[in-house]
């Protein structure tokens, strides 16, 4: 047998190079089922995975949250429909490019509209070293077909660079029962264990 | 595309107030739920300015 067994248990932050464990945390988000999108403030595209649970916040009263978040923060992404014959994407194309059929999309339409079909699983999960964007980039397929593919910004537009003033902000996250395993700025990551305090 | 220095705001606002990862999420969320009920900041494109922000972080709280 050539089984492995991956330990989630740990806070850890590794070197740059070490792809291997960032990997190993993605896994976590194999076979889970696909539930729905939402876009949060910042127009930050939020993927729900898993099972549901209502907000802790009393102030979101129905509103629900998959076991697994997938944030994007301000990276780019888009979504290659496996059903539907869509390619629905941000950031991944400049806007002065002429693209026939492309239309702009409102928030609550990319919310409504099954890009990935409800309950479709994820089949693969893997991040990569997006060298001319200096940060990990991430591709998930789905049971049904769908493409997710995530890049980060960077700072190559001067639009995105950060302000300064604030604070550094992750390039994509992924909320899960054991952590949050964040994934930028720049080739670095780390993964904060559940119950370990802000 | 995401706005990058919305993002970094709610970050901030979320350290200033000792929100958890999840709670700063759930924030980020009730952001966007005052800004799609009408609400309008005093900021570029009704974005919320940082001071507004606080504010919303207070209201979210209940305090």
């Amino acid at each position: 047998m050539n089984a492995k067994v991956i330990d989630f248990a740990q806070s850890r932050e590794m070197a740059p190079d070490d792809m291997g464990g960032l990997n190993a945390h993605l896994t976590q988000l194999i076979g889970e089922p696909f539930q729905f999108m939402r876009v949060s403030y910042g127009d930050e595209l939020t993927i729900h995975f898993g099972n549901l649970r209502p907000a802790r916040s009393p102030k979101l009263p129905n509103k629900f949250y998959g076991e697994y978040v997938l944030g994007m923060r301000a990276s780019r992404w888009s979504i290659k429909g496996g059903k539907v014959p869509l390619l629905l994407s941000s950031g991944m194309v400049a806007d002065d490019i002429v693209i026939q059929g492309a239309l702009p999309i409102a928030k609550e339409e990319l919310e409504k509209k099954p890009f990935v079909e409800p309950r479709s699983l994820v089949l693969t999960v893997s991040s990569f070293l997006a060298t001319p964007y200096q940060g990990f980039g991430l591709t998930a397929t789905f049971s049904d077909g769908s493409v997710l593919f995530v890049l980060p910004v960077g700072n190559n537009d001067p639009a995105e660079v950060d302000d300064p003033s604030l604070p550094a902000i992750s390039d994509w996250e992924l909320f899960s029962p054991k952590g949050t395993l964040s994934a930028g700025p720049g080739p670095a990551w780390s993964f904060k264990a559940a119950m370990s305090g802000p | 595309m995401a706005k990058k220095h919305d993002i970094q705001q709610i970050e901030a606002i979320a350290k200033e107030f000792g929100m958890p990862d999840e709670e700063r999420r759930e924030f980020g969320d009730y952001v966007e739920d005052c800004k799609r009920s009408g609400e309008r900041g005093s900021g570029q494109d009704g974005d919320f300015t940082y001071d507004e922000l606080r504010e919303k972080a207070r209201e979210f709280r209940g305090s």
